[in-house]
């Protein structure tokens, strides 16, 4: 039985996984979730992902949600297809982990904030919180200028190859890039990296949505 | 990814040289195998900062060592210059000696002498023929004629080297070692070195057949 994607067509965690699914040629359903009617919050939706959020995949009756660990699954599931995207031996894990990490500690929380602060609050009624705004984007130019230096002893991450890590900031990075962010191309290292993952054709099948 | 060996290489005669030689001890042993990087050279890819941390020099090929991996070198042990990285993948893989000699010999020194003939001599006079005759941006008629009579010069060096010989070093009509491949894939081009027919040379012709006819080194010129 073919996966089944449940998300939203434009959801930056949805497209997570979409983007891993592609590049390790695996086939998919996707079905759509309408959060406008808060179709993720009834129970038949909470009944497979208990926080209400998108995506979570039904792999032939295995549920499983949090993006990030889906696209692990899916990578090393897949491991012989496709794109490696995942190492197996422990020290190149070890790299590889510390580059996860790295995504979801020192550019998730800024880029979601800006992405949150300047577009998607407005959807629900709110109001950018200019303060807050201002800063998160001050504290991803910290983290950016390290990205920079990173980049520029290794092509990618986690080392001279690509992993999942690199592939886990093509989502948020492309909305903060359009609502008029750009902290990649004024560092060289980090616009050569970004440069190179956003040309991917995985990434072009799937991020103007599903 | 997960080979313990990555070349970063591009279709050029010093990348030829080591994807030869890990060719020939594959087939030889069948005890190693490598991941190939094709490095865009036209993009200058081989100057980015990344690259540049594993060879300061900034040019191909460079062969990374992922099972031998330092504090400084995290991503595993780069090794540049054509020469050097096949002298690694021999002390590495060549345990029976099939591509080298037993050290301390004369046999090794011999080896170690074409090789630098070929490093100091053939790989840069014969690439700056190249240069000259393809890729310098005014015509240099100077340039030509020294590098071009220095190329027919060393090509007449290793025939003679060849005299009586299949191969350059080794007890008899000798046995194929670094010594061979390290200059064989400059050879090869001699016609877009000027030097139109190896005629000249019947010695050199006859080895260069004889190395182009090897599975191995079919299956390394068609890396990348």
């Amino acid at each position: 039985m073919v996966l089944k994607l449940y998300g939203y067509s434009t959801s930056t965690c949805t497209l997570r996984v979409a983007v891993v699914l592609k590049e390790k040629n695996v086939p998919f359903e996707f079905i759509a979730v309408d959060l406008t009617k808060g179709e993720h919050k009834a129970p038949e939706f909470t009944a497979h992902q208990p926080f209400g959020q998108v995506p979570y995949i039904d792999d032939d009756g295995l549920i499983l949600y949090e993006s990030r660990a889906i696209c692990r699954y899916i990578a090393a599931k897949y491991a012989s297809q496709g794109t490696s995207l995942l190492p197996t031996d422990p020290i190149a894990t070890a790299f590889f982990e510390q580059a996860a990490s790295t995504e979801t500690s020192n550019y998730d929380p800024f880029v979601s904030g800006l992405a949150w602060e300047l577009k998607f609050c407005m959807w629900f009624g709110g109001k950018t919180d200019e303060a807050r705004a201002k800063q998160l984007r001050s504290q991803l130019v910290g983290k950016l200028d390290v990205y920079d230096v990173i980049l520029g002893k290794q092509k990618y991450l986690a080392g001279n190859d690509i992993t999942l890590a690199d592939l886990f900031h093509l989502p948020y990075g492309e909305i903060v890039l359009d609502i008029g962010i750009d902290e990649f191309s004024s560092r060289p290292n980090v616009s050569r990296w970004w440069k190179d993952i956003t040309s991917r054709p995985s990434w072009s099948a799937v991020k103007g949505g599903i | 990814m997960a080979k313990p060996l990555v070349l970063y290489t591009a279709p050029t005669s010093n990348g030829y040289k080591v994807s030869i030689m890990l060719e020939e001890l594959k087939a030889a042993y069948g005890n190693l195998d490598y991941d190939v990087e094709k490095i865009d050279l036209l993009a200058n890819v081989q100057k980015e900062p990344w690259f540049i941390a594993m060879n300061p020099n900034g040019r191909i090929p460079v062969l990374v060592d992922r099972s031998h991996s330092t504090a400084a070198q995290p991503n595993g042990f780069p090794v540049f210059e054509s020469a050097a990285i096949m002298l690694y993948l021999v002390q590495k893989y060549d345990k029976e000696g099939k591509f080298k000699f037993e050290s301390g010999t004369d046999e090794e020194s011999q080896m170690l002498q074409w090789i630098f003939f070929a490093h100091g001599g053939l790989g840069p006079m014969q690439g700056q023929v190249h240069h000259f005759q393809y890729y310098a941006l005014e015509d240099v008629p100077y340039g030509k004629k020294r590098y071009g009579d220095e190329v027919v010069r060393l090509y007449g060096v290793v025939n003679i080297g060849l005299e009586g010989r299949d191969y350059l070093v080794g007890p008899g009509t000798g046995k194929l070692s670094v010594a061979d491949l390290n200059i064989m894939p400059w050879v090869r081009l001699h016609k877009y070195a000027g030097v139109e027919t190896l005629d000249a040379f019947p010695n050199l012709k006859g080895w260069l057949d004889r190395l182009l006819d090897r599975e191995p080194v079919k299956a390394g010129l068609a890396v990348p």
